[in-house]
């Protein structure tokens, strides 16, 4: 089964799941813990408007669905701040307009290829060499991000009125979660797909708040899991031939059922 | 701890203060001053406008109208300087943390985006909840802790803040006589350091025995002063309306007591 690793589109897709996957599990946290895992869906809707414009423009994905993710975490985050909209009636806004320029973007290329079946459901023969260093930037950006925004972060999560009151700046805190976020679900997408990375995005955070006893344990063991998970699903997914996205997605959530049946006492059930 | 040098200008000095939710004015034209090195009261029916009341002081609720000074200058100037208790309910205690760690979390706005807080401040922290009670408890998850030690968590967190004018809403509800005394023993510490503390207040019984000043409530401002010229039947009754009305004629220094008793959330 190594002989899988002589394989450089295998390499490379192991590469951008460990990178991936430790970026999920870690602002899967976030979102896990603001009750925000619908913004996960409406995320990857925009990252699937904005492929799908790439599409339609004939340019690199990436570079139209990032910007595109961002500009719609800006605006979700905005009509929370702005009105007393919930964060689902913001998010399922942009939701479904997303998903409608994605089509209407499809519709006006014409030429259906197997391209957005492959962002739909993810590809790990499709992350190529210029991916895998797109990918890599943005995750050390995000890790770069961590020592000085992981506890005002962490703050503002467990209560943002009482972190505002120390001066916290739980605005900007807020955008600038949406953003990365945006970022997070968007280089997922590659690996997953669209349909599943909302799952991605929270099935390590879920797992690990399970295991944890406070926040700082929760988010190690996160980033973990999301890393663990996405190596060893893709391995299954070789072995066995099996679309990778959704192998990965099963493999975190056996570990995750595992994980509730096994802690279920303990929270007094 | 550090002492602060304190000024001579007012603590706290409110005035003609407005709060609405869309047009429905919350509080309307609040004047107030707390003068340093008291406990002060605020007390009033629900709805009053008691949390609110703290909240626009501090920034967390969006004025209408009025002005709010501390120590004589703005609030982005005197932050470092205030502390502020929020109601044990509005928390998430189910939030995967521990004791030390939400005291530790008061200290994070002082530190800022770059500096982490190091053994200093966790020595502080520990410091404190053993002040009141709770070193044993430390690294427990604060889902585990009973409502009484809840409320002494947060009770540290301001300690921890060593603040010279603390905001506290409703520390008294609904927690257990030990922590009733630690609550008081650690208000009258405070008192005697100098520093000065508004408490959103729901006992009646007791705000003579706790209290140097009293605030009464009800959307606009009863009365304010020292507790024994301002807590009076009359303007209690004032404050209360109906609820009062068969508090007629209380004998001098009897107990008073609004009926219903209004120890739910405000607000």
């Amino acid at each position: 089964m190594l002989d899988a690793l002589s394989y450089p589109f295998f390499q490379k897709a192991l590469a951008a799941g460990v990178m991936v996957g430790a970026l999920c599990g870690y602002y899967g946290v976030f979102v896990v813990q603001r009750g925000l895992s619908f913004l996960g869906d409406g995320l990857a809707h925009a990252a699937f408007g904005g492929v799908a414009l790439a599409l339609l423009l004939g340019v690199t994905p990436l570079w139209v669905a990032l910007p595109f993710a961002v500009v719609v975490a800006l605006g979700i985050t905005y009509l929370r701040q702005r009105t007393d909209l919930g964060a689902d009636t913001s998010i399922g806004i942009f939701f479904a307009v997303s998903a409608a320029l994605g089509v209407l973007f499809l519709g006006l290329r014409n030429t259906y290829t197997v391209d957005p079946f492959a962002y739909l459901f993810g590809s790990i023969l499709g992350v190529s060499t210029a991916d895998l260093w797109t990918v890599a930037a943005l995750v050390l950006f995000a890790a770069l991000l961590v020592p000085g925004t992981w506890r005002l972060l962490a703050y503002a999560t467990f209560d943002s009125e009482l972190a505002r009151s120390d001066r916290v700046g739980v605005r900007a805190l807020d955008y600038l979660l949406a953003v990365m976020v945006a970022v997070t679900v968007v280089v997922s997408v590659k690996v997953v797909g669209v349909v599943l990375v909302a799952s991605y995005l929270i099935i390590p955070a879920a797992t690990a708040r399970l295991l944890s006893p406070t926040l700082f344990r929760m988010t190690v063991t996160s980033v973990v899991l999301g890393l663990l998970g996405s190596v060893a699903g893709l391995w299954i997914s070789y072995a066995a031939e099996v679309p990778s996205g959704a192998t990965v997605v099963l493999t975190q959530a056996a570990v995750f059922a595992v994980t509730a049946v096994l802690t279920r006492r303990r929270h007094g059930a | 701890m550090t002492t602060h040098p304190t000024t001579s200008a007012a603590p706290l000095s409110v005035r003609d203060l407005t709060v609405a939710y869309r047009d429905t004015p919350v509080l309307r034209g609040v004047t107030l001053d707390v003068p340093a090195g008291r406990l002060c009261a605020i007390v009033g029916p629900n709805g009053a406008g008691k949390s609110t009341l703290l909240k626009a002081v501090l920034g967390l609720v969006p004025r209408a109208a009025g002005t709010v000074r501390f120590f004589g200058g703005d609030l982005a100037r005197a932050r470092r300087r205030l502390g502020y208790v929020p109601q044990r309910g509005s928390v998430d205690w189910d939030f995967p943390t521990s004791a030390l760690d939400v005291v530790t979390m008061g200290l994070y706005g002082r530190l800022g985006w770059i500096r982490r807080p190091g053994r200093r401040e966790r020595e502080d922290a520990l410091a404190c909840l053993d002040r009141v009670g709770l070193a044993d408890l430390a690294h427990r998850q604060i889902s585990q802790l009973s409502g009484g030690q809840q409320q002494r968590v947060f009770l540290a967190r301001a300690l921890a803040q060593d603040a010279e004018l603390y905001f506290m809403d409703e520390p008294f509800a609904g927690v257990d006589v030990p922590t009733e005394r630690a609550i008081l023993d650690v208000l009258r510490d405070l008192r005697g350091r100098g520093r000065t503390v508004v408490v959103v207040h729901h006992d009646l019984d007791t705000v003579r025995e706790y209290f140097d000043r009293v605030t009464l409530l009800n959307v606009e401002v009863i009365a304010t002063g020292d507790v024994d010229t301002t807590f009076t039947p009359a303007n209690l009754r004032r404050a209360y309306g109906d609820r009062m009305a068969f508090l007629d004629a209380p004998a001098p220094g009897s107990a008073l007591r609004a009926a219903p008793l209004p120890g739910a959330a405000d607000d």
